[in-house]
């Protein structure tokens, strides 16, 4: 074969390559648009990307309401609970406006979190219930779509083993007495147990057809995580949807 | 990307990378693969056993699941709104994508494809106390259930999660 009967085949297959990198090209850039993003769902669906979805998922009050609805109905107890402590506030009745302005009146720094959640900072210890001597470090609230609150999880941090103990210890009884007996309980909550070594961690879990708790100290490595959190879990949530 | 499904499976990968990674180095920009082939620092793995060759590909997907499970079970004002919308096939990809992360940063066949931990981390604004929630509600519950001892949560899969430049390249992005 010739040089010159190969030449217009070579021009072919470079030709050939720009068109296909061009298109690539331009297909990556679509996919990278708003417009575009579905396309780049299906890429990520086909193992190309950690993420599985694109960006256009947002889940409206009504859909948040209903993915708890089915996320409560595996975990919940059999019998309602004595009484659900929630530091303060009451599941299915404090509003946004209400816990928003309890929160900001003691200090509190609030805005608005993930999931259409109320989130605050530096909450003082006198906002809450439990432990009014330490400030807790975070506090999210989650709301149903009425507005009405259904979730609270405090997050305080301390330095001190024998403070996160005593107040897992506290908590764990003050359940224990309002609420009923507890589901599950792993660790150990004194001190020694949590110092003992990195991510050493005592929890309780409450579980009653209408309330869910768990209660949990971990030691974090330079500090000792002791986390808080309340759920509604009344069948009304289901009923509504 | 949306914003709170980033945030999401920033966490699960972020969880990933504790329940897997063993000798996690000062660089705020640790990436899946780093730590390929990282043995476990406990006396009981031995010095030349990675964390997959002592544990088993079953472990792995065991654990690999329970995360996914724990973070599909948490409220949605914890990790966003991306699992309320994550139908099977999205589920079934995220199990194998993070099974592929968790096998290859332990130790196990290099078949992870997915993005960086840098990339992934852009923009998400992950607060303390989320990663916090992850740390104690997601992954250390999913390593104690799955039979993972102590010894191997404080020595294998600790440092890199407590590190503070690992924490570092997470939070607050």
């Amino acid at each position: 074969v010739s040089a010159p009967s190969r030449r217009p085949r070579f021009v072919k297959v470079l030709v050939g390559l720009a068109l296909a990198s061009g298109a690539f090209v331009a297909v990556a850039g679509i996919a990278h648009t708003p417009v575009g993003r579905p396309l780049l769902g299906l890429l990520a669906r086909a193992g190309g990307c950690p993420v599985p979805m694109g960006d256009s998922v947002k889940a409206t009050p009504q859909e948040r309401d209903a993915y708890r609805a089915k996320q409560l109905s595996a975990v919940r107890g059999e019998s309602p609970a004595m009484a659900r402590f929630a530091e303060g506030f009451v599941l299915d009745e404090t509003t946004r406006g209400e816990a928003k302005a309890k929160l900001e009146a003691r200090g509190a720094t609030c805005q608005p979190g993930l999931s259409g959640s109320l989130t605050c900072v530096a909450v003082p210890g006198a906002a809450l219930v439990a432990n009014p001597d330490a400030p807790a470090d975070d506090v999210t609230l989650a709301f149903n779509a009425a507005d009405k609150l259904v979730g609270v999880d405090v997050t305080r941090f301390t330095r001190d083993a024998d403070e996160a103990a005593k107040a897992y210890e506290g908590l764990t009884q003050r359940l224990t007495a309002s609420a009923g007996p507890s589901a599950t309980a792993t660790g150990q909550g004194t001190a020694v147990y949590l110092a003992g070594g990195a991510l050493r961690q005592a929890r309780t879990e409450f579980r009653f057809s209408d309330y869910l708790a768990q209660i949990s100290a971990t030691n974090m490595g330079s500090k000792f995580a002791l986390r808080e959190s309340y759920r509604s879990a009344t069948p009304q949530l289901t009923a509504l949807r | 990307m949306n914003q709170s499904l980033l945030r999401a499976m920033t966490l699960v990968f972020a969880g990933a990378i504790a329940v897997t990674s063993v000798a996690c180095s000062s660089d705020d920009d640790p990436a899946p693969g780093d730590n390929m082939g990282a043995s476990g620092s406990s006396g009981a793995a031995g010095a030349t056993q990675t964390m997959f060759d002592k544990y088993g590909v079953d472990a792995f997907v065991a654990v690999n699941d329970e995360i996914i499970a724990r973070a599909a079970a948490a409220d949605t004002s914890k990790l966003g709104d991306s699992f309320t919308k994550l139908d099977a096939a999205g589920v079934e990809n995220l199990r194998k994508n993070l099974a592929a992360f968790l096998v290859q940063v332990y130790g196990g066949p290099a078949n992870y494809t997915g993005r960086s931990m840098a990339e992934a981390h852009k923009g998400l604004g992950i607060t303390d106390a989320q990663y916090t929630f992850f740390v104690t509600d997601v992954i250390v519950p999913a390593l104690a259930a799955k039979g993972v001892s102590e010894e191997d949560i404080q020595k294998g899969f600790a440092p890199p999660v407590l590190d503070p430049a690992f924490q570092a390249s997470i939070v607050g992005k």
